[in-house]
């Protein structure tokens, strides 16, 4: 006997014997619902069991039985005894079959009769018409499929038209989910299989409909799929269009079902749904050997910004399911995926900034030819005086020109904050139905913009304050009645340029900061001495909600208790070059206010060792790197010297500079950097060069703010702060 | 030449005679097979080793398949993005849509043959046809 | 409730409209014959909702959230609209 039949066979008669007990339980206390789920859960996997065995008798007595107790479960039918008869009947044919197989060793081949006689009695008056024999069915309306819909038609492998019996509902089918299960599903047409009765005339329950349906499977396939409702259903092959290196049937329903999945809008899981997106259409394409569209798609998920990756990998799955258009003379040159992955980082800009653009490019041009006939002057012997009066110019001219240059291309990279903006509306009502209160989001200033970079990190610390102004600021209905306030909260989403700044506030009006009990919860845990947030003012014990690990709270709430606080968002902003400011006004509201650059200016470092910490020097101060025999570094008086191409230069050791003690001596050569600021030159002494890394800056506060030779710090990739330092500062 | 990592597979379903039939279908089209008996037992054994591909039952006790998808799905990258084949009895366009919305790749009816079950596996897991 | 009348008198289907929707649906069309249908909110719709949806010739306020029902269902039904319910008769 095979094996699986007897492993089958084993387990079969355990849960027939559990869903006995069941029953006879159900029967005894029928409110109760263990027994219920039990008994359903036996038949379940039973049921399951036996369509794996191929005993699709079983399976489909089985299956009316546990459709009736899904029903019980969903509390949409009562347990009569009649209902418990039932099922146990159909257990007592269940354990006839099995004694048959165990005998036979096969599944019993003649067992539909005995099935039917199951499913009628869990659908009285439901005993299944015999199969209509319509051959000679009339094809006209796979002509008619294919004129209502002539692009999906083009790519269609085959026709399908299913007809429900007039009945089917009572059997609980659902034909219009039976339709949409469809493998490679393109379009369906509705037809009423007769005419409609006039509304007050209409029975609901009487099934009329006619489905016509195309799909990318092939007829086989469908049949396959349409097996249980072969008797109302037919399926007509059509002309295979032909493609070259065509996709699998198969694998397009694993990508087209991977497009679904990215259509899911549910914000939980989101990132997660997209990556296993992805990974599988990635997978499917290196299946289908069709490795450079894998990896394209590979980099687009490694490389994105987890927003936009969503719509990019939707776009290029698309691009390779609809494949060269299906007898276009002229297809494409370029390949499916060089479109969405360019679309997704398409940026609009104004003609006006392509102008200015274009301009200084014109001027740049002319700057070139005046340099070049200074260098013809140079090598014909004019004087000194004449070339510097000239070079001496064209500096100037060049240095405007970089600059603007840089102002119209960094101008380039601007985007409204309304890209950010318009996502919550939708968000705010979600959130505000999921606690239960009313509140009114109002959105200013959407269409101010600021650096794309900038922009598109703003969702998720945004997100954050509008959760916190919801979950903690605004009240309840009832509490605001009492306080004399409008039923519905109003929070705003507010953005403004300011000078180079650009401000983003929300702002509620909600309760406002409780200060008393943010500096209880903040002694509690530990954010700073009782001592010193005793002594605070209401205003600076306000921003104790920015102090790290402050919001890591027991008070879990469902929106803004995920353990990470405001803290998040100080930081978050900071990465930015940005800044975080809070107005609170106990009882009427509280403003959080973001101050950020309007440009992200990105800062060139090279990284140097110093006293065994690393330090950033701004690339455009120094000159050169050199190492130099130690004995060539003299002292003069109590500094030291350098002379470096007959020119002396004075050494700074920095980590002395920088008070870092010096344990002992260096040995060997020296390594030098030499820097100049404000018109001086010099040279500072380094353990080890690093690398040249790029960086937004940020301007020293708190601690470091007084500290001399300090520019500011910059976070490094692997969240430890690089402090940047000032090399005017260090050469006076 | 070093004969490529065989791709491993997670099997999660209450039903002994499910997993032994699946076991023995991937293991013959070259897969190295894992079983869990639920959600719960399933996400312990893909946190202590992931996997390439995860095939989930609906219909579980303790942890069920539902349960178990948005559970991985909010996990950190690289486990959150193993792809889920869910295979279930259930063939309502309601149960396609609640597993989608779970975060399942793919969603296969039972019965389903033992080719069927190798080539999805395959597609899914990336091996080359 | 996944079928109900909303204040705005609009009938509104939401989530999964189920087979036994279509009783109360096609109650609420014969009391209320001038309101609209809105399903934006309708993740599924049983057959015999949208059999119900075909016999009014009423065009619902969409698109509904469901993705089967956004892209394959409704374009179905308003061509079926358009052919069986001709503007102007």
């Amino acid at each position: 006997m095979n094996e699986f039949i007897e492993q089958f066979l084993l387990e079969a008669r355990e849960l027939v014997e559990q869903a006995t007990n069941d029953l006879l339980m159900l029967e005894q206390s029928p409110t109760d619902k263990a027994p219920l789920d039990s008994a359903f859960r036996a038949f379940h996997t039973l049921k399951g069991s036996a369509a794996i065995v191929d005993f699709t008798a079983m399976t489909r007595a089985l299956h009316a039985a546990e459709d009736v107790l899904a029903r019980v479960r969903a509390g949409a039918a009562p347990v009569t005894p009649a209902l418990i008869g039932d099922s146990l009947s159909c257990l007592d044919q269940v354990v006839q079959w099995l004694d048959q197989m165990q005998a036979d060793g096969e599944s019993p081949t003649n067992a539909d009769a005995a099935a039917d006689a199951i499913v009628a009695r869990f659908a009285p008056g439901a005993a299944p018409d015999p199969p209509s024999s319509s051959e000679s069915l009339d094809h006209a309306w796979v002509d008619k499929l294919l004129e209502r819909n002539r692009a999906p038609g083009a790519r269609a492998r085959s026709a399908v038209r299913y007809a429900p019996l007039a009945d089917a509902f009572f059997h609980g089918e659902d034909p219009l989910a039976v339709i949409g299960s469809l493998p490679g599903l393109l379009a369906i047409d509705l037809e009423p299989g007769q005419a409609w009765a006039p509304l007050d005339g209409l029975d609901p329950f009487d099934c009329r409909l006619v489905f016509t349906a195309l799909s990318t499977a092939s007829a086989e396939e469908l049949s396959h799929w349409l097996r249980p409702h072969s008797n109302v259903a037919h399926v007509r092959p059509l002309v295979e269009p032909a493609l070259e290196d065509a996709l699998s049937p198969d694998a397009c329903r694993l990508l087209d079902a991977q497009l679904r999945l990215l259509g899911e809008r549910d914000e939980d899981g989101r990132s997660g749904r997209i990556a296993s997106a992805g990974r599988v259409a990635v997978n499917v394409l290196r299946y289908a050997g069709r490795s450079t569209e894998a990896d394209q798609i590979d980099q687009m998920i490694s490389s994105g910004q987890s927003g936009r990756v969503g719509e990019a990998l939707a776009g290029a799955i698309r691009a390779i399911l609809d494949g060269p258009a299906i007898g276009a003379p002229t297809a494409p040159t370029t390949g499916p995926l060089a479109q969405p992955a360019q679309e997704a980082r398409i940026l609009r800009v104004d003609v006006e900034r392509i102008d200015t653009l274009v301009n200084l490019t014109g001027e740049l041009i002319v700057l070139k030819n005046t340099l070049g006939h200074t260098t013809g002057l140079m090598q014909a012997g004019a004087d000194a005086r004449t070339l510097a009066v000239a070079l001496k110019d064209q500096h100037a001219r060049l240095e405007r020109l970089t600059t603007e240059l840089q102002r119209s291309v960094l101008g380039i990279r601007v985007l409204p904050l309304q890209h950010v903006f318009q996502r919550f509306p939708r968000l705010v009502r979600e959130l505000a139905a999921s606690v239960d209160k009313s509140v009114r989001l109002v959105t200013e200033g959407d269409t101010t913009e600021a650096d794309k970079a900038i922009v598109e990190s703003l969702f998720e610390p945004l997100l954050h304050m509008v959760r916190n102004a919801l979950d903690h600021g605004v009240e309840s209905a009832a509490e605001r009645a009492a306080a004399g306030k409008t039923p519905v909260a109003t929070i705003h989403l507010r953005g403004a340029r300011v000078g180079d700044q650009v401000l983003i506030d929300v702002e509620d009006d909600g309760r406002g900061i409780d200060v008393d009990r943010v500096r209880r919860v903040a002694i509690e845990r530990g954010a700073a001495s009782p001592q010193a947030i005793e002594e605070m003012s209401d205003e600076a014990a306000a921003e104790l909600i920015f102090a790290p690990g402050f919001s890591t709270a027991a008070a879990v709430t469902d929106l803004s208790g995920r353990g990470v606080g405001m803290d998040a968002v100080r930081t978050a902003i900071g990465r930015l070059g940005g800044q975080v400011t809070l107005e609170n006004r106990p009882g009427r509201g509280v403003k959080v206010r973001l101050t950020l650059p309007f440009t992200v200016m990105m800062t060139r470092l090279m990284v140097v060792e110093a006293g065994g910490e690393a330090f950033g020097l701004p690339m455009e101060a120094v000159i050169e790197t050199v190492r130099v025999p130690r004995r060539r570094i003299t002292p003069i008086g109590a500094a030291r010297a350098v002379v470096l191409r007959g020119r002396t230069f004075p050494v700074i050791d920095l980590a002395e500079a920088l008070g870092e003690p010096r344990a002992a001596a260096p040995a060997g050569d020296a390594t030098l950097v030499v820097v100049a600021a404000d018109g001086r030159l010099g040279s500072l002494e380094v353990d080890r060069l690093g690398e040249r890394i790029d960086v937004i800056l940020k301007p020293m506060d708190g601690l470091l703010a007084g500290a001399p030779g300090v520019a500011g710090t910059t976070l490094l990739g692997d969240g430890r702060v690089l402090i940047v330092l000032d090399p005017r500062a260090l050469l006076q | 030449m070093a004969e490529p990592a065989k791709k491993r597979v997670l099997v999660i379903d209450d039903a002994n005679l499910v997993r032994r039939y699946y076991r023995d279908a991937l293991e013959t089209a070259g897969f190295e097979v894992d079983e869990a008996l639920n959600g719960l037992e399933g996400l312990e054994k893909l946190l202590a080793r992931p996997a390439d591909l995860l095939v989930v039952d609906i219909n579980m006790p303790q942890m069920d398949g539902m349960t178990f998808l948005k559970v991985l799905r909010r996990q950190a990258p690289p486990i959150a993005a193993t792809p889920a084949l869910v295979i279930s009895t259930e063939s309502g366009a309601q149960d396609f849509a609640a597993a989608r919305a779970a975060g399942a790749n793919f969603y296969l009816t039972k019965p389903v043959s033992p080719q069927t079950l190798a080539l999805y596996a395959a597609m899914l897991c990336g091996v080359p046809a | 409730m996944t079928v109900r009348l909303t204040n705005e008198g609009l009938i509104s289907l939401e989530g999964v409209v189920l087979v036994e929707d279509a009783e109360p649906l096609l109650q609420l069309l014969l009391t209320h014959p001038a309101a609209a249908i809105d399903w934006r909110a309708c993740d599924h719709a049983h057959a015999a909702i949208i059999q119900i949806l075909m016999a009014s010739g009423i065009a619902p306020i969409g698109p509904p959230s469901g993705v089967f029902m956004r892209t394959v269902v409704e374009p179905a039904l308003e061509r079926y609209r358009e052919r069986a319910f001709p503007k102007g008769a």
